[in-house]
C-alpha cells in the first residue's frame, strides 16, 4: 500500500469532516449526552448501581458507564456519520478523477476506513474529555487518563471500526449506496444484540466464542459484571439506588482474556472492508452514475424492485394533472405528493395493501392486529420520507423549484405538508378506527406523524442528508417496540402508552421543528 | 419590463459579487459576458428571485420583486447552468410536474414545448438517463411552460453538440422578438448571432451595456493581422496582446489587439465580437496599467 496516497486520502477525510457545522453538532451532543448520563449522586440517581448499591464515582466507573452506553449509540450513529463520501464525490463530480488516479482499490478504501476511523475517534476524544471534567466536577477520587483510555479503546474501537467497515462497503458497493445499505445496517446492529442474553446467562468465567462477536462489547461487560458481582441485578445509565448502602468501587476490570477478546474483536471488524475491496465499484458509469447515485441504480434491490412496480404508478399520474388544475400551495402540494409516490412504486403498492390490513386487522390484539399494521406502516413511511427534504437539492433541481412561485419557503412547507399526508395515508384506516373507537389514539397518531414529519423536513434541510433522520427515526422505532410502556417513546401511539404530556410535548417539538425550519429557509434566502 | 437599480450583492463584509448594478431592459435577448468570477450569475439569481440583494432595487413592470417575488415568478422561465432531474421520472412526468407548480393547466402546452425541443419521441423515457444535450432541451422546455415574459438562462450552449446549438440560438433568438431573454455565457460566438444587447460585467461592476455593433465599432481600427517568423512572434507575444495564432510551417499569422500597427506589415482587419471585447479589455487594462 503507498502510504504517501493512504495520508493523503486521510488527510482529506479528516479535513473535509471536521470542517463540516454537522461535525461541531455532533461534538455538542456527545458533550451534552455525556452530561446527561452521569447523574449526580446528591439526587438519587447514580451512572452505575450494583445490587441497589450506586459506584463509587472514579474514573472506571465513570469510563465502564459512558463507554457501554456510547458503545450502544455510537454503534448505531457513527455508521450514518462516517457514510455516504462516495456519493458525495459522484454528486460533486470528483468521482471519475478519483477513479483515474493510481490509487488501489485496497488502498483508496483502507484510506476511507481510516479517515472516517480518525474522525469517529474525536468524537470519542471529546466524550473522554467531558468524562473527565464531570469526574473533577463530581467525581469521588483522583482523575486516572489511562484508565479512561484504556476503557474507551478497548469497549468503542471495535465498535468504531466496524461501524466505519460497513460504511465503506455500503459506499463501495452500489446497490448498498442508498436506503438499502442504511436499512441493512439498522438490522445488523439490532442483530448483534441477539447474543445478549444467551451471554449474559453464562455462568462460567468464559464467555466463548460469543465474546469474539461481540463488536459492541455490551455483552462482554454484562458478562463482566455478574461474575465479579454475582447478581444480575446491575443497572447503566441514570439508575436509582439505595442510600443506606456503602458505595461499591469499581476497579481492575479487564482481565487479559477480555483484552484479547476484545482485539479479536476489533480485528473481525476488519472483514467488512475485503468484500469492499472485491466490489467496489471505482466510480464506475456502468454501475453507478452521478446525481443518481444511491438512489436506485439498475443494481440496487430498491431500484429492481421500483423498476418492477413502475406500471403500479399509472394510478397516480393523473395526480399530476389534478395538481395543475388546483391553484396555488394546494395544487403545487399535490404535485410534490404525486412525485413522491410515483418516484417510489413501492410505496404505491404498499398502500393498499395496508389499508387492506388495517381494515380487517384484530383492533384488541395488543402485539400483533392493528397496532402491527400501525407499525408497518410507519416504518414504510418513515423510510419514504427520510428524504423527502433533500429530493431537489440530491436531484439538483434545487434551483428551478426556487424560481418557481413561493420559492425556497413554500417549497419547505410543501415538502412538510407532503410528508405529513402521506403518514395518515399510510395509517389511514388504523386512524378512521381509532377515530370510533380511541379518539386520543388517533389524537396521539396525528401528532406523532405530525412532530415526524417537521423533525424530517427540518433535520434535511439542515444537514442536507436524509440519513440523519432515517437512523433517528429506525432507533426511535426500535426503542418504542422494546420499551412499550414509557409515554414518551409511544410517539405515534402503537403502545397506547401516550398521555396528554406526552402528545403535547411532541406537538411543540413539531411545531418548533417547523418553525426553525421556516427560519432556516428564510435565513438562506436572505444571505 | 426589467428595471435593475443600484444592485449590489455582499457575502459576508469583504465579498462584493456584484457592485452597484443599473440596467433597464426591455424585450430582445441581452448577453451577460464577463470571466469567471465577475457576478453575472449572482445578477441573474437576484433577477429570478432564488438570491436577495444587500442593496438597490429590481423592478418587473414597476414591482418591486424583492418584496413580492412571486409576481416576478408567475412571469418567469429559468434555466440554471447546472441543474438536475428527478431520478424516476419520465420527460413527460418531468414537465408535469413543473407544470403543477407553476400553475399551468394546459397539457397541449406540454406535448408542444416536448415537439419544439424535439423530445416528443423520448416522451415516456426516464429523464435521468438522458444525454446532456437532450437533458438542456428539457430544462429549456421546463422553462417555457408558463409562457414566460422574461426568461433567463445560464450557459445554455454549455455540453451542447454544433447543431444543438444551433437550434437553441435559433430558439432564443425566436423568444426574444416578443420576450425578454437574458443569457448569460462565456462563449461570445453564442450572443453574437442572436443578441440585441451586450452587458460586459467584471469583478461585480457593470463595465459596458451596448449593442454589439457599437462594441465592434469602437474595436475597428485595432485588431491587427500580419504574418511573422517564430522569432518575430516571441518579440509581439511579449509586446502586444495576442488575440489569436495559427501556425503554419516556418510562418505563424497572428491577430493582435493594439492602437497602432504592431509591426511592419501588420493590417487592420475587421473585428469578431470576441476579439472587439479582448480589445477593449485589454487597452483599458493598458491604459490603467
Amino acid at each position: 500500500m503507498n502510504t504517501a496516497i493512504i495520508g493523503a486520502v486521510v488527510l482529506n477525510e479528516v479535513r473535509m469532516r471536521t470542517r463540516r457545522l454537522s461535525s461541531l453538532i455532533a461534538v455538542l451532543i456527545v458533550v451534552a449526552i455525556a452530561w446527561v448520563m452521569v447523574a449526580d449522586p446528591a439526587g438519587g440517581h447514580s451512572l452505575i448501581s450494583i445490587n441497589h448499591a450506586r459506584a463509587l464515582y472514579n474514573s472506571t466507573a465513570l469510563a465502564l458507564g459512558s463507554s457501554v452506553l456510547a458503545s450502544f449509540l455510537l454503534g448505531l450513529g457513527s455508521f450514518y456519520l462516517v457514510r455516504g463520501r462516495t456519493r458525495e464525490d459522484l454528486r460533486h463530480g470528483v468521482g471519475a478523477i478519483l477513479a483515474t488516479t493510481p490509487a488501489g482499490n485496497a488502498t483508496f478504501l483502507f484510506a476511507r476506513w481510516l479517515g472516517g476511523v480518525l474522525y469517529l475517534c474525536v468524537l470519542v476524544l471529546a466524550l473522554m474529555a467531558t468524562m473527565i471534567v464531570l469526574q473533577l466536577v463530581r467525581g469521588e477520587a483522583a482523575v486516572e487518563p489511562l484508565v479512561f483510555l484504556q476503557m474507551y479503546g478497548l469497549m468503542l474501537l471495535p465498535t468504531i471500526f466496524f461501524a466505519a467497515s460497513i460504511a465503506v462497503l455500503c459506499d463501495a458497493f452500489a446497490p448498498l449506496m442508498g436506503k438499502l445499505g442504511d436499512v441493512l445496517y439498522f438490522i445488523l446492529w439490532i442483530g448483534q444484540f441477539s447474543a445478549m442474553p444467551s451471554a449474559v446467562e453464562k455462568s462460567s468465567v468464559s464467555m466463548g466464542w460469543i465474546a469474539g462477536i461481540d463488536i459492541s462489547g455490551l455483552a462482554t461487560m454484562a458478562h463482566r459484571l455478574k461474575h465479579v458481582f454475582h447478581s444480575d441485578g446491575f443497572n447503566i445509565g441514570g439508575a436509582g439506588f439505595d442510600r443506606a448502602l456503602p458505595p461499591i468501587v469499581l476497579s481492575d476490570f479487564w482481565t487479559w482474556e477480555m483484552v484479547a477478546t476484545r482485539l479479536l474483536c476489533a480485528m473481525l471488524a476488519l472483514l467488512p472492508l475485503l468484500p469492499a475491496t472485491l466490489l467496489f465499484h471505482r466510480f464506475s458509469p456502468d454501475r453507478v452514475k452521478g446525481r443518481a447515485a444511491g438512489s436506485g441504480r439498475i443494481a440496487a434491490l430498491f431500484a429492481w424492485l421500483n423498476r418492477i412496480l413502475r406500471p403500479a404508478t399509472v394510478v397516480v399520474r393523473p395526480l399530476f394533472a389534478l395538481a395543475a388544475r388546483v391553484p396555488g400551495v394546494a395544487g403545487q402540494t399535490l404535485a410534490d405528493l404525486a412525485l413522491t409516490l410515483i418516484s417510489s412504486p413501492i410505496a404505491v403498492v404498499a398502500l393498499p395493501l395496508l389499508m387492506l390490513a388495517g381494515t380487517f386487522a384484530d383492533q384488541s390484539s395488543k402485539s400483533g392486529g392493528l397496532s402491527g399494521v400501525l407499525v408497518a406502516g410507519i416504518a414504510c413511511w418513515g423510510i419514504l420520507i427520510s428524504d423527502l427534504g433533500v429530493r431537489d437539492y440530491q436531484s439538483a433541481t434545487e434551483p428551478l423549484t426556487a424560481a418557481a412561485p413561493g420559492g425556497a419557503s413554500r417549497r419547505y412547507l410543501r415538502h412538510l405538508m407532503v410528508a405529513a399526508i402521506l403518514g395518515l395515508m399510510f395509517s389511514a384506516t388504523v386512524l378512521l378506527r381509532w377515530l370510533l373507537a380511541n379518539p386520543f389514539g388517533a389524537l396521539t397518531l396525528v401528532t406523532g406523524v405530525f412532530a415526524l414529519a417537521s423533525v424530517a423536513s427540518l433535520l434535511g434541510r439542515s444537514t442536507r442528508t436524509g440519513r440523519t433522520f432515517l437512523a433517528l427515526f429506525l432507533f426511535g422505532l426500535y426503542l418504542s417496540l422494546q420499551v412499550k410502556d414509557v409515554q414518551w417513546f409511544d410517539v405515534v401511539g402503537f403502545n397506547g402508552a401516550s398521555t396528554a404530556a406526552s402528545v403535547g410535548a411532541q406537538l411543540l417539538v413539531g411545531l418548533i421543528a417547523c418553525a426553525a425550519g421556516a427560519l432556516l429557509v428564510q435565513r438562506k434566502a436572505n444571505t | 419590463m426589467l428595471e435593475i437599480q443600484q444592485v449590489t450583492k455582499k457575502y459576508g463584509r469583504d465579498v462584493v459579487a456584484v457592485d452597484d448594478v443599473s440596467l433597464q431592459l426591455k424585450s430582445g435577448v441581452v448577453g451577460l459576458i464577463g470571466h469567471n468570477g465577475a457576478g453575472k450569475t449572482t445578477l441573474m439569481q437576484m433577477i429570478a428571485t432564488l438570491v436577495k440583494p444587500s442593496a438597490g432595487q429590481i423592478l418587473f413592470n414597476g414591482i418591486d420583486i424583492v418584496r413580492k417575488p412571486d409576481a416576478m415568478r408567475r412571469r418567469l422561465g429559468y434555466l440554471p447552468q447546472d441543474f438536475g432531474v428527478y431520478p424516476h421520472l419520465s420527460a413527460l412526468e418531468f414537465l408535469q410536474y413543473f407544470a403543477a407548480l407553476k400553475g399551468v393547466n394546459d397539457p397541449a402546452r406540454i406535448r408542444r414545448l416536448l415537439e419544439m425541443v424535439n423530445l416528443h419521441e423520448h416522451a415516456q423515457r426516464i429523464a435521468a438517463t438522458f444525454s446532456g444535450g437532450m437533458r438542456q432541451r428539457l430544462g429549456i422546455a421546463q422553462a417555457l411552460l408558463n409562457d414566460p415574459d422574461i426568461l433567463i438562462v445560464d450557459e445554455p450552449t454549455a455540453g451542447l453538440d454544433p447543431e444543438e446549438r444551433l437550434r437553441f440560438r435559433h430558439l432564443l433568438s425566436e423568444i426574444g422578438f416578443e420576450k425578454l431573454v437574458i443569457v448569460s455565457t462565456h462563449i461570445v460566438s453564442d450572443i453574437e448571432s442572436m443578441a440585441d444587447q451586450i452587458a460586459v460585467m467584471r469583478d461585480g461592476r457593470l463595465i459596458a451595456f451596448e449593442t454589439p455593433d457599437a462594441i465592434l465599432q469602437k474595436a475597428r481600427g485595432q485588431v491587427w493581422q500580419a504574418s511573422v517568423d517564430a522569432d518575430q512572434y516571441t518579440t509581439l507575444c511579449n509586446r502586444t496582446q495576442v488575440l489569436h495564432a495559427q501556425r503554419q510551417g516556418q510562418v505563424v499569422t497572428l491577430r493582435m489587439a493594439q492602437t497602432q500597427a504592431p509591426c511592419d506589415g501588420a493590417h487592420a482587419v475587421e473585428p469578431s465580437l470576441e476579439e472587439a471585447l479582448m480589445t477593449s479589455r485589454y487597452l483599458k487594462q493598458k491604459l490603467a496599467a
